[in-house]
């Protein structure tokens, strides 16, 4: 059995490889047919034309397509990002000095929404049908359908520069903290409330709890030994595959928090067209998403034996 | 995660808010170092301090850095006091100077800035010569902004251009502490900071000890950073916020009018625009105070070529074209009408042997101001019987389309403080698709009058030349606002480019 699940391991780490290979290509292709000219965008009206011909032989964008993407790839092994045509730094360097405070941001704000959205889901689907279920879920739906751009704006005006109470925007300490992550797990908080109380009504319904119920089991035992158990394999696993996807839906909290996170990064450079840069962030982006995606195969195999005996060849 | 937590800083502190003066702008700076940027800002205004400047009635030239300067043929001389230092304590002695200048040739994407000077002459320690092929009219708009100032180059060589980008040392009235990607960077007051600058009191290091620039992208996030007096002074508010901080006492509002004009560009290489008289047509059809009105006064109406804190502005020839191409749409009409221009089909659109009067305008997405009035232009067209399809593109896709004369009607905007960006439109070399043989004579020439009333004679001229033949249409000059809290005192806005000086400036209350 351990051995299956080694074997189960290594098979989804090598199907992450190509699914890399493939993301990068695509992202390189997409970058580049974008119409715009970088080289022009940083030469303004009064460079001369012989200036901007040298800036693109330096910057290698006067090679064929296929010969900038090879290079790319191969620097990229080598752990070279390549340098930002804006700023000149390396673009390792950048994300990496970028990539804690987003990873704070989204840590926190995952963490958050677990803890908020599986008891909201668990009281939920214990009323069900009930005043208080309809409410709860009422208040999900509402959380799931604003745009996290204007709530953010609004918590902002709201707390920052009406009531006073917190930092408006930047990085000053963990109080900065609170705004944004406010905006950015309103989402997945609702998300995982719904699915909690979804899953766990599956659960409840079958037949080993209603035999739990026969025995004369407490309660208790029965709702978080055997139901809440069973219903939370889904829920961990989305853990992993929500993760990456906050990374990209902190670029507009980031941006309007003035949150010197990675996903600020990403939005200014798209602005500037600055390809090194969007490259690198979107490629750490979709790399993050394969791993997570790895994990969370993983994660759930191991809580349920029954995927990767199942699942061996079916996929 | 622990560096994070780790990072506090002193700028939502208590006891130092008071001498910490802390200033909001858009957009992060690409490098602390001037000659490794393509744009500067106030960053860059207080690690550096050119030689000389413009004072602030956009004319004369004073100095700053240096003590005096001359002008004697084709050489400009400056001189530079004994004794001063840049932050980092190593003196500047006129080699320096000359070493820094060939830094920027060497580095900076302007480099052909400086492609007139033919040799720099270090006469003694605290005198320098530029030696050039013809007199460098034009090279005063880069030796008086931040562009021409020293770099302390010992320390670049010491450290390398990738570190001194991040750290870059200069003789201005701050110097870097540190800069925190993505959030701001920290100054503290450069005690060796000397000025010669004629329009400020202080001519010392400046009274504030402390300074923060902070990067705050989105607009609303720092405007209410300002309104919460979390900052002091924010630089690029945008055009709706105007009348709402108009309306907040704690806070004041400067403006600059822009060294550029918007305008639109006409394709007078394709029919039916061929013609200067449709130009005509065009240009008196167009309602400028609707348009400013549009952007909520935030410009001002324009007919001439040359913005009031351009170099060489000429009010008597704004006056006259103001005159000359005044909105009068019944007088467009009957030109075009004269021209064989009629509505036969009853559409609305005036059509000539069968073709309607159809064209595009190319839109810059990524211009605000220029986006808002497009569909003005459109109405204010149509209401002369021209039908104007609005096409959206960034705005230097559009500049390549026009240079390919790919376009009917482009929205455009130049920003440059000396007239010589005309040179950059108008000269045949440019290809743009109106040309003239002597407008390229008298572009070439005034690069090199190094006198201003007889250098703003040829511009006029050159102006003429080009309004009378319509071959772009003016449009407004826009405002640049600043807002500082009530508590800054003693702050100058330059009005060249809004410049801020913080030389005087204290924090009261």
């Amino acid at each position: 059995m351990y051995n299956s699940l080694i074997k189960y391991i290594v098979k989804k780490a090598l199907l992450g490889i190509p699914t890399i290979l493939l993301v990068s290509l695509l992202l390189f292709l997409i970058m580049h047919s974008i119409p715009g000219d970088p080289i022009k965008l940083i030469a303004g009206e009064r460079v001369d034309p012989s200036r901007v011909e040298e800036l693109r032989r330096i910057w290698g964008l006067d090679k064929p397509l296929y010969i900038q993407y090879f290079y790319w790839l191969v620097r990229l092994l080598q752990g070279d990002f390549g340098v930002s045509i804006v700023t000149k730094q390396k673009v390792s360097y950048l994300i990496l000095s970028r990539l804690p405070y987003t990873i704070e941001l989204t840590l926190t704000s995952l963490l958050i929404s677990y803890l908020i959205g599986v008891p909201t889901g668990i009281i939920a689907s214990l009323s069900r049908g009930s005043k208080l279920d309809f409410a709860l879920m009422s208040m999900v739906a509402f959380f799931m359908s604003l745009p996290n751009y204007w709530l953010g704006l609004m918590l902002m005006l709201l707390f920052g520069l009406y009531l006073g109470l917190l930092p408006i925007s930047g990085y000053s300490g963990p109080e900065s903290l609170i705004l944004p992550v406010i905006t950015l797990a309103l989402r997945p908080i609702a998300m995982i409330a719904r699915l909690v109380r979804s899953e766990m009504l599956e659960v409840l319904s079958e037949d080993y709890i209603r035999t739990a119920w026969a025995k004369g089991l407490p309660e208790r035992l029965i709702i978080f030994r055997h139901a809440l158990r069973n219903s939370l394999i889904p829920v961990v696993v989305m853990f992993f595959l929500d993760l990456p996807w906050l990374i990209g839906g902190s670029v507009v909290i980031e941006t309007v928090f003035a949150w010197p996170g990675m996903g600020r990064l990403l939005y200014r450079s798209i602005i500037v067209q600055d390809y090194p840069v969007v490259q690198g962030i979107i490629l750490i982006i979709g790399v993050l998403t394969v791993i997570s995606n790895i994990i969370g195969d993983i994660v759930s195999a191991i809580l349920d034996p029954r995927i990767r005996i199942g699942g061996g060849e079916g996929e | 995660m622990i560096a994070v937590a780790a990072t506090y800083y002193f700028f939502f502190g208590k006891g130092e808010k008071e001498q910490t003066l802390i200033i909001a702008v858009p957009e992060e700076i690409e490098s602390t170092d001037i000659q490794q940027v393509s744009w500067e800002n106030i960053v860059h205004d207080a690690i550096f301090q050119p030689l000389v400047r413009f004072d602030m009635d956009c004319k004369t030239i004073v100095p700053d850095l240096a003590v005096r300067y001359e002008v004697s043929g084709k050489n400009l001389t400056f001189y530079l006091p004994e004794g001063v230092k840049f932050s980092s304590g190593n003196p500047i002695t006129a080699d320096i100077i000359k070493r820094s200048i060939e830094r920027y040739r060497r580095l900076s994407i302007y480099a052909e800035d400086y492609a007139v000077v033919e040799d720099i002459v270090v006469v003694n320690d605290y005198t320098i010569t530029l030696v050039c092929k013809e007199p460098p009219a034009y090279l005063w708009a880069v030796l008086t902004t931040i562009y021409g100032a020293p770099v302390d180059v010992k320390t670049a060589e010491k450290i390398g251009d990738e570190a001194f980008g991040l750290k870059a040392v200069g003789s201005g009235p701050f110097k870097v502490v540190k800069w925190v990607q993505g959030s701001h960077i920290e100054f503290e007051r450069n005690d060796n900071y000397k000025t010669n600058l004629p329009f400020v009191k202080n001519h010392g290091p400046p009274k504030i000890k402390k300074l923060v620039v902070r990067f705050i992208p989105e607009d609303l996030t720092r405007i209410s950073e300002l309104e919460a007096g979390k900052v002091h002074i924010v630089i690029g508010v945008p055009t709706e916020a105007i009348k709402r901080l108009e309306k907040n006492p704690d806070i004041k509002l400067y403006y600059t009018l822009t060294p550029g004009i918007d305008y639109i560009m006409i394709n007078c290489k394709r029919a039916p625009l061929n013609d200067v008289n449709v130009r005509k047509a065009i240009s008196l059809a167009i309602n400028r105070s609707e348009l400013v009105k549009a952007l909520e006064d935030t410009a001002v109406p324009y007919f001439s070529l040359l913005s009031p804190t351009q170099i060489c502005y000429n009010e008597t020839l704004e006056k006259y074209y103001e005159k000359v191409y005044s909105y009068n749409p019944q007088k467009a009409s009957k030109i075009l009408e004269s021209l064989g221009w009629k509505d036969t089909d009853g559409d609305g659109i005036l059509d000539k042997d069968g073709k309607p009067f159809t064209v595009t305008l190319l839109v810059p997405v990524d211009r605000p101001v220029l986006r808002k009035v497009a569909p003005l232009i459109q109405a204010q067209l149509s209401k002369i019987g021209i039908k104007v399809e609005l096409q959206e593109f960034e705005y230097r896709y559009i500049r390549d389309k026009t240079r390919n004369w790919d376009f009917d009607l482009a929205l455009r905007a130049y920003v440059w403080s000396d007239p010589d960006i005309l040179f950059y439109i108008f000269h045949s070399v440019e290809n743009y698709t109106w040309s003239d043989p002597e407008v390229d004579e008298l572009l070439e020439e005034a690069r090199t009058i190094m006198d201003m009333t007889e250098r703003t004679e040829v511009y006029s001229r050159i102006q003429t030349k080009i309004l009378d033949d319509c071959a772009v249409v003016p449009l407004f000059v826009t405002k640049s606002y600043i807002a500082a809290r009530k508590e800054v005192k003693g702050l100058i806005v330059h009005p060249m480019y809004g410049e801020l000086f913080l030389n005087d400036v204290e924090l009261s209350g």
